[in-house]
């Protein structure tokens, strides 16, 4: 029964794959608009889903409660980051930016285990409906849910990006950020804005990953800054088409692998085949040598 | 010296320079004029290996360096300054000197005997060890044809040199590229100010759109009606 | 000196060799998160060599420092010509693979009636060779230090060489270094060479030190941390980063005054120390002005 063992793992993987896909989409956005990385980024997500966790264990809140606390709680930690680690740096101090969201990775995880600090803790479940049976396939109705889920936003965020006066000022800081500024866009706004909405979207993606599980652990934070990272960067950075079309491959992949070689290669695989995309294809990808150079001689020269 | 032969360079299928054939003696002091997009910067960066080219040739003492890597261009005695000063601003002055000065194969000690020179010809000596960002400006663009100085080039590229300086110092930046280069560095200058460049070069290129216009004595140019036109933006009289 | 003072000194003694080749790397203007993976190599390599094959240590530390350098070099040819957030991802991407091979491998042979050797995710247990050969904490130490001043005393020598000045040079505007004839990727191919070599030295006396290391020794928390020390402690001089490990490990974890808090405490401190100061306490600017102040206090006392 190879076919159907293959089948089953593809419709798994891209079940899961798209909770790295929504991951994605929050770290492009900021990826975009800020050209610098927000190793924070996980954090924030794990803030928000032990704020949601605590308020579930505490005082049984219902789980559409817990899903505004995640995401509030995420889109205000992400407000904090960006205060810290992103405003006050201009382009020139890329990599003082990069460790500094890496020191909050670090305060924040600190402040969450204070919080919870057992190292799994309960979250309310999605759904409770048994799964559903398409032939000899098997799929959760809570997958189904996040497949569902991934895809509204993504349509939703790509509507705002396409559609609304909003998205066209974050389209226009990601292509031409000096241009921008000279026609009379609040730049810093747009940032900070931006923020907000990646750091939302990462907690839509953190509730729902918890809710599947029905539980979360301390690894959540490394864990959804490692995914988004890879599934981003699979993707080819810089679109939102290409988050979810990275997250869908991770999950995919590792779904395979984890079928054929286990849950230690599974991880491998993925490193792997983020290694060679990057250090074998500069053609499709920025860092070519050709590029780079005449990138640079055409912002500085 | 320099012999460029049908140069071409594109950028999305635009010809930033459509078959440039220019040929340079050695010690040669050559104005680049001709209006903004017309590929005076582009040809520099084709020179110096940073921009791709898409035919022709390009040849210093008969040796063909397109193709070559900017270092190796370099190495083969191109010296360039950029438009908007260009410098290491993390660096002490004499830093940003050093690691040109002399040859690849000279001892560190004549190396920093070249540097101290080269800093000494542009008037740096006693700012030797501050932080190049720590400069006045009118000091960085000293500094960038002090690095010049050092590389000991037989072709500088000098793109705008004079470059938001003050009347007063920018003649004393070109005096500075008069005296500083002996008779075997041939220059090529791009410049807004026709009267900086007549002071220096005696023969002028005129480029618009990518192709060579006029190449003549820059005092005749100036006189020319059709320089005038070329820097107004009318159409060339054919 | 009691244990405990030994033992933080030679903490802060092995993870400097880390955030030196993190700084070697960042001072050539590539940002690695995967300096941990030499450090990783060389602590395995040099862990075999003293269990598995009997040899010296000093034969031992060198040997993996090598093997360190050479997979550096290795890893070098595929991704030096990346930058930003590309080489950044590479690295990072070679080091999870270096970590998860490690939790694979097992290589156990009988030696003197024990066996040992690497054993998967358990790690390298019983490297004994400090006890074997009856060496106290002090001396341990002491070999650490010794080492790590050799390190920083080479470092320091070509810092102050031309090819030094290059590599800054490089780390600022590589291309205006290509231009002035520096061959840029020979030089940070190099500089990925020595900052391998580097990392894989501490490694190797950590698995000595400690006496065992597992795959998590050196996962990513470990390179973040390193690239870190240097960007607190600053870019401008050699001791920088290890300035930012003495505040981290020598003053925060050590004394224990933000026990339980001490994450929290830090990790804001260090965001808000960027803000001042974007390339760390010895920037270049710091550095500038000490040199020329105590040149001028020298030329006073002629």
């Amino acid at each position: 029964m190879a076919a159907v063992d293959l089948a089953q793992n593809t419709l798994d993987g891209l079940m899961i794959g798209s909770s790295y896909a929504l991951l994605a989409i929050g770290f492009t956005l900021i990826f975009g608009v800020m050209r610098r990385l927000n190793l924070a980024y996980g954090p924030t997500i794990m803030a928000g889903v032990y704020l949601g966790t605590a308020a579930f264990i505490s005082f049984g809140a219902p789980i559409l409660v817990i899903l505004a606390i995640v995401v509030i709680g995420a889109a205000v930690v992400g407000l904090y980051v960006e205060r810290l680690c992103f405003r006050p740096f201009g382009e020139a101090a890329r990599t003082a930016s990069m460790v500094a969201s890496f020191a909050l990775w670090m305060q924040i995880e600190e402040a969450a285990m204070h919080l919870l600090p057992r190292h799994m803790n309960p979250f309310p479940p999605l759904l409770s409906a048994p799964p559903l049976q398409i032939g000899p396939l098997l799929l959760r109705a809570d997958h189904l849910v996040m497949l569902a889920a991934t895809l509204l936003i993504a349509g939703a965020v790509t509507y705002f990006l396409a559609r609304t006066r909003f998205g066209l000022a974050i389209r226009a800081v990601i292509d031409q950020p000096r241009a921008a500024a000279i026609v009379g866009i609040h730049v810093q706004r747009v940032m900070m804005l931006t923020f907000v909405l990646a750091s939302a979207v990462g907690g839509l993606a953190g509730f729902l990953i918890a809710a599947t599980d029905a539980q979360v652990t301390a690894m959540i934070g490394m864990w959804a800054t490692t995914k988004g990272l890879v599934a981003m960067m699979l993707g080819g950075l810089g679109s939102v088409k290409g988050a979810i079309a990275g997250g869908l491959l991770l999950g995919v992949l590792e779904a395979h692998a984890q079928w054929f070689l286990g849950p230690q290669v599974r991880d491998m695989v993925a490193w792997g085949l983020l290694f060679v995309l990057l250090a074998f294809w500069p053609g499709g990808l920025m860092g070519s040598k050709a590029l780079d150079r005449t990138m640079a001689v055409g912002r500085r020269v | 010296m320099l012999e460029i032969d049908g140069l071409k360079v594109r950028f999305d299928g635009v010809e930033a320079l459509a078959g440039l054939t220019i040929s340079i003696p050695a010690g040669a002091r050559i104005g680049v004029l001709g209006p903004n997009g017309s590929g005076k910067t582009t040809l520099f960066n084709a020179i110096s290996g940073l921009v791709a080219i898409a035919g022709g040739t390009i040849r210093l003492d008969g040796r063909a360096i397109s193709g070559l890597a900017p270092h190796q261009i370099a190495a083969a005695g191109v010296a360039r300054t950029f438009q908007s000063v260009r410098l290491f601003h993390r660096l002490s002055v004499l830093d940003n000197v050093l690691p040109i000065a002399g040859t690849a194969a000279a001892g560190s000690h004549d190396a920093r005997e070249a540097a101290l020179a080269a800093l000494d010809v542009a008037g740096l000596s006693a700012q030797r060890d501050i932080l190049a960002g720590d400069l006045g400006f009118y000091d960085q663009r000293r500094l960038e044809i002090a690095r010049a100085v050092a590389q000991r080039p037989r072709l500088l590229l000098a793109d705008e040199p004079t470059g938001g300086l003050s009347q007063a110092e920018s003649d004393q930046v070109v005096a500075l590229i008069s005296r500083a280069f002996g008779p075997d560095t041939a220059i090529l200058l791009i410049e807004h100010q026709v009267a900086a460049v007549e002071a220096l070069c005696p023969r002028s290129l005129l480029l618009a759109e990518g192709r060579l216009v006029a190449d003549a004595a820059t005092s005749d140019m100036r006189r020319d009606r059709s320089l005038a036109d070329v820097y107004f933006g009318t159409r060339l009289a054919h | 000196m009691d244990g405990y003072l030994i033992t933080i000194l030679s903490n802060i003694g092995m993870v400097s060799f880390v955030a030196l080749s993190a700084y070697i790397l960042l001072l050539s203007g590539q940002i690695s998160f995967g300096q941990q993976a030499y450090f990783g190599i060389g602590a395995y390599v040099a862990g075999i060599a003293t269990v598995m094959w009997q040899w010296p240590l000093a034969g031992a530390l060198l040997f993996g420092s090598l093997a360190a350098g050479a997979a550096a070099g290795l890893v070098g040819l595929a991704t030096l010509r990346l930058s930003g957030i590309y080489f950044a991802m590479a690295t990072l991407a070679f080091a999870e693979i270096m970590r998860i091979a490690a939790e694979l491998f097992v290589y156990r042979r009988d030696i003197g009636g024990i066996e040992s050797g690497p054993d998967g995710v358990d790690g390298f247990r019983d490297i004994r060779y400090f006890f074997a050969n009856e060496f106290s904490p002090l001396e341990t130490c002491l070999i650490v230090y010794a080492l790590l001043a050799t390190v920083l005393a080479i470092l320091c020598i070509i810092e102050r060489t031309r090819a030094g000045r290059m590599l800054r040079q490089i780390g600022e505007d590589p291309l205006l270094a290509e231009v002035h004839g520096i061959n840029v990727m020979s030089v940070r191919m190099i500089a990925a060479l020595a900052a391998g070599a580097v990392a894989g030295l501490g490694g190797g006396l950590y698995a000595h030190l400690m006496t065992y290391v597992e795959p998590k020794s050196f996962d990513i928390m470990l390179g973040v941390h390193a690239l870190a020390y240097g960007l607190i402690g600053g870019l401008g001089t050699a001791f920088g980063p290890i300035l930012g490990v003495l505040i981290d490990i020598g003053l925060l974890e050590s004394t224990r005054i933000f026990h339980g808090y001490r994450m929290i405490v830090f990790g804001g401190l260090v965001a808000v120390l960027l803000i001042v100061r974007p390339r760390g306490l010895l920037d270049e600017v710091a550095v500038s002005r000490i040199r020329r102040a105590l040149r001028r206090r020298r030329d006073a006392g002629d």
